[in-house]
This record gives structure tokens, C-alpha cells and sequence, in this order.
């Protein structure tokens, strides 16, 4: 983990972002079927807020997990949010093609210190954030369920599923 | 039944201090506002049987002031109430589906805290875009900050997401594949006039008719 903190994450790393589960795009039978835009909309003139998953070790679901505990000491998670997984390169890619701009940088905060952020996502652009949504594949939405079902079971002192 | 008896107080007083009354009803005095809002719905036809609306009026505007689940349960109530009145137009299949997707949108457990309540005059708008589009593939809903409806169809490469705003009014964003060329489009306008308006993206992919 050589990157400091301002600095822009490789391109081949990831970051999660919590989308509750209003700003989910669905079927009529709740299924997901991707991310709206209003899911990646920061305020205004503010960064998106995300965490940086390659900042723990571990394989991709150890990473999650330790990202999501952080988040939780930030962030009211509920069971039918999610965690959306967006490639750094991809996501700069798609800004690119569109004309703009942005950077993913390493922004640790207070309690959080896997905090990254987007910067320079226009806030009132729905065109342009749903083109950043549309790299977000239904298999990218990592649902919180499990996680605060494990996070409970552990917090109760009884061992975990060995699948979790 | 004494629940009219109990609701004619809890309009007088906060709930909290109603105690006693609930004691003698057999309701537990440590349940959830959710749990009295059940209680409610259970025995609306006792307060309906007696005759008295103004009691009724009184329970929705007691409701409002109590916890956010009181107002979630209100919000649900009056977009069905609405619902089955417009709802000639709409198959009792679909409205069904409608209502199980309010409840699950406005649970307790589910809901955002940051976010506004549904707002009844975007879910009336919302109806009025589906008589317009009368949409043979069924739209998943979901519900912005503001408390506005959004309407979704369609995959993540060709999907449209439509925002009902009070007053008939929308706002849409979609993508879709026009003459092998992927097109983007972020617009608003007049919910009557929406198939018009879409009618240059071939609006059939996602309403299916």
C-alpha cells in the first residue's frame, strides 16, 4: 500500500460505494438490476465518498468484509442496501469517454481510514452519472445482508457460518 | 371494542401518556409505534363502524407526529387509499404487485433516514404515467431523497429510470442501442405526453407493448 493519502488509487483497484437500496435500479419483482444514478451522487461540491478495497489484505470477500466494518462505524447500513464494487480504471474510462475528468483518490478519515473519494463528479449531471451507474454490473452489487447477519452473529458471541 | 374510546384520547394527549388506556385494550405498553400502527389497521373497521371520520382523521394526523414508522405506515395508507380508487385502470394483479412494493419500499427496517417520505402528489403522478403508457412489462419502483417515485425498466445497458415529480411533471434518463449506436438522454417534460417524447428511442424495449 504505497499510496499516500491525496493521492490518485491504480487503476487496477477497486472501491465500494453504499447504495441504499431506494437508489437501486429493480425489477418488478425486487430483483437488482443495477445501480441508478442518484446512487453515485455526491453533494454537492463534494466528493463521492467510497472505500478503497485494496487498502486491506486478503482475498476479494476478506477485503469487503474489512471495508464494510469500517464503513459501519460511519454509515447505517440496512439488509436490503448494497455494496457496489466499481474498477478505478473502468470507472475513469467511462468519465473520459464523456468528456470529463475525475479522480479517485485515497482520502482516509477519522474511523475510517480505507476512505477514498471521487472527485469531480458533477453532482447535477444525471446523464453523465448514469454512464458512471452503467459500469456497476448487477454481479458488482454486493447485497449487505450477509454481512450484518455475520456482523450480529459474531457481536453475539456464537461462531459464524464457516461459508460466510 | 374500546379502540375508538382509545383513539378519541390518543387525540388528545401524546401516546406516551395513554398508557393505562392501552393496558386495559390488552396492548402492551412497551410495543412500537409500527406495532400500534398494525394495531390500528387491524381494528380501522371498529373506527369505521362507528360511524365517526373525524376520529379517523384525528388517528392519521396522531400517526404523522409519531415515529417514523407511524409516518411510513401513513405514506403506504394514503398511496393505496389513492391507488384503489384510480385503480379501475390498473389490473388488481398489478396493483398488488404496486402495493407489496410500497411495503417493501417503506419498511421500517428498510427505509433511509436521510430520506423524504413518499410524496403522494409524485405517486399520483406516477399513476397517471401508467394509464399514459399502460406498460405491458411492469416497472420496478424505487424512491429518490426528495420522496418522488422512480419508475425503472430495462437491463444496465439499456435501461430508462423515470422520476415522477408532483404535478404530472417527469424526468428521465435512459440508454438504449439506436441504430447500433448507444444513445444516452437525460430529459423532463409532461407525463402525458410521454410516449410521444420516447417515441425516437423505440420505447417498446422496456415497456414490452
Amino acid at each position: 500500500m504505497a499510496v499516500k493519502k491525496g493521492q490518485d488509487l491504480p487503476e487496477t483497484n477497486h472501491v465500494i460505494r453504499h447504495v441504499t437500496s431506494g437508489k437501486l435500479r429493480r425489477d418488478d419483482a425486487r430483483n437488482i438490476l443495477g445501480v441508478r444514478w442518484d446512487g453515485l451522487q455526491p453533494k454537492a461540491h463534494e466528493g463521492l465518498s467510497v472505500n478503497w478495497l485494496e487498502f486491506h489484505d486478503g482475498a476479494m470477500v476478506d477485503k469487503v468484509k474489512a471495508a464494510f466494518d469500517l464503513m459501519s462505524s460511519k454509515r447505517n447500513f440496512k439488509r436490503g442496501d448494497v455494496l457496489a464494487k466499481m474498477n478505478v480504471g473502468t470507472t475513469r474510462h467511462a468519465a473520459e469517454s464523456s468528456g470529463k475528468k475525475i479522480r479517485v483518490v485515497y482520502a482516509p478519515i477519522d474511523g475510517n481510514h480505507g476512505h477514498a473519494e471521487i472527485r469531480n463528479m458533477p453532482s447535477e449531471d444525471e446523464g453523465f452519472l448514469d454512464i458512471i451507474a452503467s459500469t456497476i454490473q448487477v454481479d458488482d452489487c454486493i447485497s449487505c445482508k450477509p454481512l450484518l447477519e455475520l456482523k450480529t452473529t459474531i457481536a453475539s458471541g456464537e461462531d459464524p457460518p464457516i461459508d460466510a | 371494542m374500546t379502540f375508538a374510546l382509545a383513539v378519541k384520547d390518543w387525540s388528545s394527549s401524546p401516546l406516551e401518556f395513554n398508557a393505562p388506556l392501552l393496558s386495559r385494550m390488552g396492548v402492551p405498553t412497551t410495543h412500537t409505534a409500527g406495532a400500534l400502527a398494525s394495531i390500528y389497521n387491524e381494528n380501522r373497521h371498529h373506527v369505521r363502524s362507528n360511524g365517526d371520520t373525524d376520529q379517523e382523521t384525528n388517528v392519521t394526523s396522531i400517526f404523522e407526529r409519531q415515529s417514523l414508522a407511524a409516518k411510513l405506515y401513513a405514506a403506504k395508507q394514503s398511496a393505496k387509499q389513492y391507488a384503489s380508487v384510480f385503480g379501475s385502470r390498473i389490473s388488481q394483479e398489478w396493483r398488488k404487485n404496486l402495493f407489496w412494493q410500497l411495503d417493501e419500499l417503506l419498511s421500517e427496517e428498510e427505509w433511509d433516514e436521510d430520506n423524504a417520505i413518499l410524496d403522494l402528489e409524485s405517486w399520483k403522478s406516477f399513476l397517471t404515467g401508467m394509464f399514459v403508457i399502460r406498460p405491458a412489462k411492469r416497472p420496478g419502483i424505487g424512491i429518490t431523497e426528495n420522496g418522488n417515485v422512480v419508475a425503472s425498466w430495462g437491463n444496465v445497458s439499456e435501461h430508462l429510470d423515470m422520476e415522477f415529480r408532483p404535478g404530472n411533471e417527469a424526468r428521465w434518463v435512459l440508454s438504449a442501442i439506436v441504430d447500433a449506436q448507444f444513445e444516452r438522454s437525460a430529459e423532463s417534460g409532461s407525463v402525458l405526453r410521454l410516449l410521444e417524447r420516447l417515441a425516437p428511442y423505440s420505447p417498446e424495449r422496456w415497456f414490452g407493448c
